[in-house]
């Protein structure tokens, strides 16, 4: 007895030893023999625990080659790295994960809730495990005792397993919590672990060997044996052995200790090509022998001894202490090396994602903190560390050590297992949510809690035997072990069933249904195509950072000299001068990247946004983004719209152009034209007047003649001057309407024989005068004035022969619209604009009209409450002129 | 997965329809790398359809470990033959390669009439 103890303490300092050599040459850089592959595909051997050292030959007794699946989960999993693993692993790298925990919580969004989720699930499942390997160790303890016959009762195996846990604590805080950052590795403990995963190798093999060759006399009558033995034929269920294959296969991935060797301290992703197929190979060769010491076991020992102790009781019922101390040590190692990473892998969730989040929240902002962040993350991690340790030794107590607890080791892998669909989806498929992983996770964590751990406390522990035959409240279908009816089912495949298709139901069904924040979206696409660009998510948009407040920050976490080289190489990059770059986003992306190494994704991304202003500034920055983008997007399509109307005025502008252009031309033919009307009357007059001033003995009949001339020109001068005057009227709105009653029809006639129709070249006018038959209200010598401008201007243009005019008359709704056409050449469409403009004359004048007249009639027709246009369409030249019958009666 | 983690490689290969042999050796060993545990999982679960003890024609227990010890075995050396044969490409896929390569000489060659 005194000898095992000597031998363990032994052992005990001998890993210290390596762990320390091996921190030693980290250190001084001596590490590449520390870093080979087979350094991490052994370190993965931490899979095999004290619970499968000396279980795998208690459950081969159970039941037969049924333990077997508990290592082809795992040979499957390392076989097919190139799927999973190496993705976790190029995640794990790229966005400095620090747990399981770590790495969902990142995933979606960096999501606190779901982090503080996740190591709530860890810590209990991980937990009773922790007891379960203080179980193993005091139980082999109790083994060696009786074989010495020394007192070993329940007292002094608690006493065994308190200073077992104290140990391991003591261990884990010395070598687990040196440095911070998680990304640095552990060396030492690393090169501990592979050290005891090449021990209980050989202390397994060795008992095996021993076995085969030294009792039973060889492989050939070794396989006899098994034949004939109480496990000789194929029993298992087709139900556990798939089940359990991928329990364990599931429990690989998502067991905190193993997620931390195989994603946290991966050096390097070369490494997995070696595990790949040696991984596989050392769990060959653990399991390689488990049967035929157990089948001799069943046959050497006395029926009723313990088969979990068959791997120390062979040897020892042999006389073979030497082999049976190797055995032990084995056993030894596989249970602290399990104890060691899984409360590292623990005390990081716990310290990450539930001390340091309420740690920050109490001393607020992260610029104004006082004392050294690192010095309180690493006391975190201690104080965690020791809380995990004896947490699971209370448990280990209370349990009582007996077969509860043995059985826990499944029920812990069901439970971590609930992380398996949330993992896969995260990093496979981009539309999974943190809503959708919420529901999961919460839904397969409660199944878990009820249908498999409280039951497995033992009945009537928390679930009464009334609960468990007939349900809460005598719910039959919500029976712990028969949910929905499906009763007769084996209690670990009956949780696994239910908890993963409910569990992956709900998230991928609520992951449907919900829709992602920016984060979520970011991260997403960051985890998926990991292999297509390894450049972490860039969301911080500076501004209100401060570079000195992150330094000062950084320095706490990373320790000052870690920080400055960062800060230094970042502002070289930025070339900027001296220590502190810009914080532009790229750099508040490395730097949180290089603080989640040591704090989590979540804290990390917690604290900088304190500094850079409100912990949710990165979706907000997003969003910012976004609608910044749509800003953009409105005000081009504004642009758009602006341009458009650009073109279109310019187009007005043009068209305004060309008639101002053409009107400019008309005014200085009118200027010329006007001037020509003015002279000629003028010189009439004048030469007229001369010579009756000048001649003395002029007929009478010559002087009236010049006289009359005179007179007539003079009339000429005065109807120009009228109508300039009268139009100078109308357009001042001046003019006075004289309203009174007359037919339609009266006023054409009169028009017509005021228009002056000469006799030697007619024109004839066709008319309905039944059509004619309005009685209207208006100013109808203003009207009659239009319509004898219209006629004389046919009598004058119409270049038909014979020519005629038709006259055309109705009525509709008040308005009273008549219309002229006459057979001659049309107005060229040029000019339709510009007619009815002042001093416009179509063409050469032929008339000597001073083209005012249709100008006038447009301002009349106007006061009138009409209009006069040109009508096209029609056979000659045609105006339209439509005016209300009731002036001033009813709007137009 | 499959098609992002070849999208580099393809668009390093810019215009060839064609991939160098390394490349495609590289390729199939990925394949082979992927179908590995489906193997693995279709031969493993064939004892789903064994007979159990009390029927007839059951299987021993000696045989049975026989059996999946043997693919263990199996699946362990062609993991292990394509881990080692990937290991070039892995560690650096643009590395020229030796004189003596037949795919470096096959590319001199494109290079030379292309």
């Amino acid at each position: 007895m005194n000898v095992l103890i000597v031998v363990s303490l032994g052992y005990v300092l001998a890993l210290f030893t390596v762990a320390f050599m091996a921190e030693r040459a980290a250190r001084s850089g001596r590490i590449k023999w520390l870093r080979a592959p087979v350094v991490y595909t052994l370190s993965l051997s931490i899979y095999c625990t004290g619970w499968t050292f000396y279980g795998a030959v208690g459950f081969a007794v159970r039941s037969g080659l049924e333990f077997i699946t508990i290592y082809l989960g795992p040979s499957l999993v390392m076989l097919g790295w190139w799927w999973t693993v190496r993705k976790l692993v190029r995640i794990g790298r790229t966005q400095r994960i620090t747990s399981l925990a770590d790495l969902i919580s990142s995933r979606f969004g960096k999501s606190n809730l779901l982090a503080v989720g996740l190591t709530l699930l860890a810590v209990t499942g991980t937990t009773p495990y922790i007891a379960l390997q203080l179980q193993s160790v005091t139980q082999s303890y109790a083994v060696f005792a009786e074989a010495s016959q020394d007192g070993f009762n329940q007292t002094s195996q608690t006493t065994t397993a308190l200073w077992v846990a104290i140990g391991l604590a003591m261990f884990t805080i010395l070598f687990g919590t040196r440095k911070l950052d998680v990304n640095e590795r552990h060396d030492g403990v690393v090169m501990a672990i592979a050290v005891e995963a090449v021990v209980k190798l050989i202390a397994l093999m060795a008992v095996g060997i021993f076995v085969v060759w030294g009792l039973s006399g060889g492989i050939g009558p070794m396989l006899e044996k098994i034949g004939t033995s109480e496990i000789g034929m194929w029993n298992v269920s087709g139900g556990r052995w798939a089940g359990l294959t991928f329990l364990s296969a599931a429990a690989f991935i998502c067991l905190p200790r193993m997620f931390h060797v195989m994603v946290v301290e991966n050096d390097d992703e070369r490494h997995l090509r070696m595990a790949s197929w040696a991984f596989p190979a050392y769990l060959m060769l653990m399991s390689l022998f488990v049967l035929p010491i157990a089948v001799t076991g069943l046959d050497l020992l006395p029926t009723g001894s313990n088969p979990d102790m068959f791997v120390l009781t062979v040897p020892l019922s042999q006389g073979q202490n030497g082999l049976a101390m190797l055995s032990f040590l084995g056993g030894l190692s596989s249970a602290t090396s399990m104890v060691i990473v899984a409360s590292i892998a623990l005390s990081t969730m716990v310290s990450n994602h539930i001390v340091m989040p309420i740690w920050l929240s109490f001393t607020g902002a992260g610029a104004s903190m006082s004392g050294d962040v690192r010095y309180i993350v690493l006391l975190s991690r201690r104080l965690s560390i020791a809380a995990v340790v004896m947490l699971a030794y209370f448990y280990f107590v209370l349990s009582g050590g007996g077969s509860a607890l043995a059985a826990i080791g499944l029920v812990s892998f069901v439970g971590v297992a609930q992380a398996l669909p949330v993992m896969i989806g995260g990093i496979f498929w981009r539309g999974a949510t943190r809503i959708g992983a919420l529901s999961g996770l919460s839904i397969g964590f409660v199944i878990w809690i009820y249908a498999l751990f409280l039951p497995s406390l033992g009945v009537g522990v928390v679930v009464s035997e009334a609960m468990m035959a007939n349900g809460p409240f005598g719910l039959t279908w919500l029976a712990p072990h028969a949910l929905f009816g499906v009763k007769g089912m084996d209690p670990i495949l009956h949780c696994l069933l239910w908890s993963m298709l409910l569990n992956s139901f709900a998230f991928v069904v609520v992951s449907l249904c919900s829709f992602p924040a920016p984060l979520e979206r970011l991260q997403g696409a960051q985890f998926v195509n990991v292999f297509d660009h390894a450049r972490s998510a860039k969301e911080w948009s500076s501004g209100a950072a401060q570079s000195e407040d992150l330094m000062v920050m950084a320095q706490r976490i990373l320790g000052a000299r870690e920080a400055q080289s960062l800060f230094g190489i970042e502002a070289a990059r930025q070339g900027a001068q001296g220590l502190l770059p810009e914080p532009t986003p790229e750099f508040l992306g490395v730097l949180e990247r290089e603080l989640s190494g040591s704090v989590g994704a979540a804290t990390a991304h917690a604290m900088v946004g304190q500094i850079v202003g409100g912990a949710s500034v990165s979706v907000d920055d997003l969003l910012a983004v976004a609608d910044e983008s749509a800003q953009m997007m409105e005000y081009s399509s504004k642009l758009e719209a602006q341009s458009t109307e650009q073109r279109r005025t310019a187009e007005q502008l043009r068209q305004v152009n060309e008639k101002l252009t053409q009107l400019s031309v008309q005014k200085d033919g009118f200027l010329s034209q006007i001037s020509h009307e003015l002279r000629t009357p003028m010189t009439s007059i004048r030469s007229f007047s001369e010579i009756l001033r000048d001649s003395q003995d002029m007929a009478d009949i010559d002087k009236a003649r010049y006289a009359g001339i005179i007179h007539s020109e003079t009339l000429r001068l005065t109807r120009l001057l009228d109508d300039l005057l009268d139009l100078s009227v109308l357009e001042a709105g001046r003019v006075s309407l004289n309203l009174s009653h007359k037919s339609l029809e009266d006023v054409i006639e009169g028009a017509i024989s005021s228009a002056g129709l000469s006799d030697e070249n007619p024109l004839l006018i066709r008319r309905t005068p039944a059509r004619e038959d309005i009685l209207l209200h208006t100013d109808v010598d203003r009207l009659a004035q239009v319509f004898i401008n219209v006629i004389s201007n046919a009598q004058k243009y119409c270049d038909a022969d014979p020519r005629q005019l038709t006259i055309k008359a109705f009525q509709s709704k008040g308005l009273a619209t008549v219309d002229f056409i006459d057979n001659g050449s049309k107005i060229d469409p040029d000019m339709r604009d510009v007619i009815f403009e002042k001093f416009s004359r179509v063409g050469e004048t032929k008339a000597g009209g001073a083209g005012l007249g249709l100008a006038i009639c447009r301002e009349i027709m106007t006061r009138l409450g009409g209009d006069i246009v040109y009508l096209p369409g029609q056979d000659g030249t045609a105006f339209r002129v439509q005016f209300p019958i009731i002036c001033g009666g009813q709007p137009v | 997965m499959s098609a992002q983690d070849q999208k580099p490689s393809e668009t390093s290969l810019q215009g060839r329809v064609f991939l160098e042999r390394r490349n495609y050796r590289q390729r199939r060993l990925i394949d082979a790398a992927r179908i590995l545990p489906v193997v693995g999982v279709v031969l493993w679960f064939v004892p789903l359809v064994w007979p159990s003890a009390d029927e007839n024609g059951a299987i021993s227990t000696s045989s049975a470990s026989i059996y999946i010890f043997t693919i263990w075995i199996g699946l362990i050396v062609v993991g292990a033959l394509v881990a080692w044969r990937m290991a070039p490409a892995d560690e650096s896929p643009n590395k020229p390669s030796g004189p003596m390569d037949e795919s470096a000489f096959e590319t001199r060659r494109r290079d030379r009439t292309g």
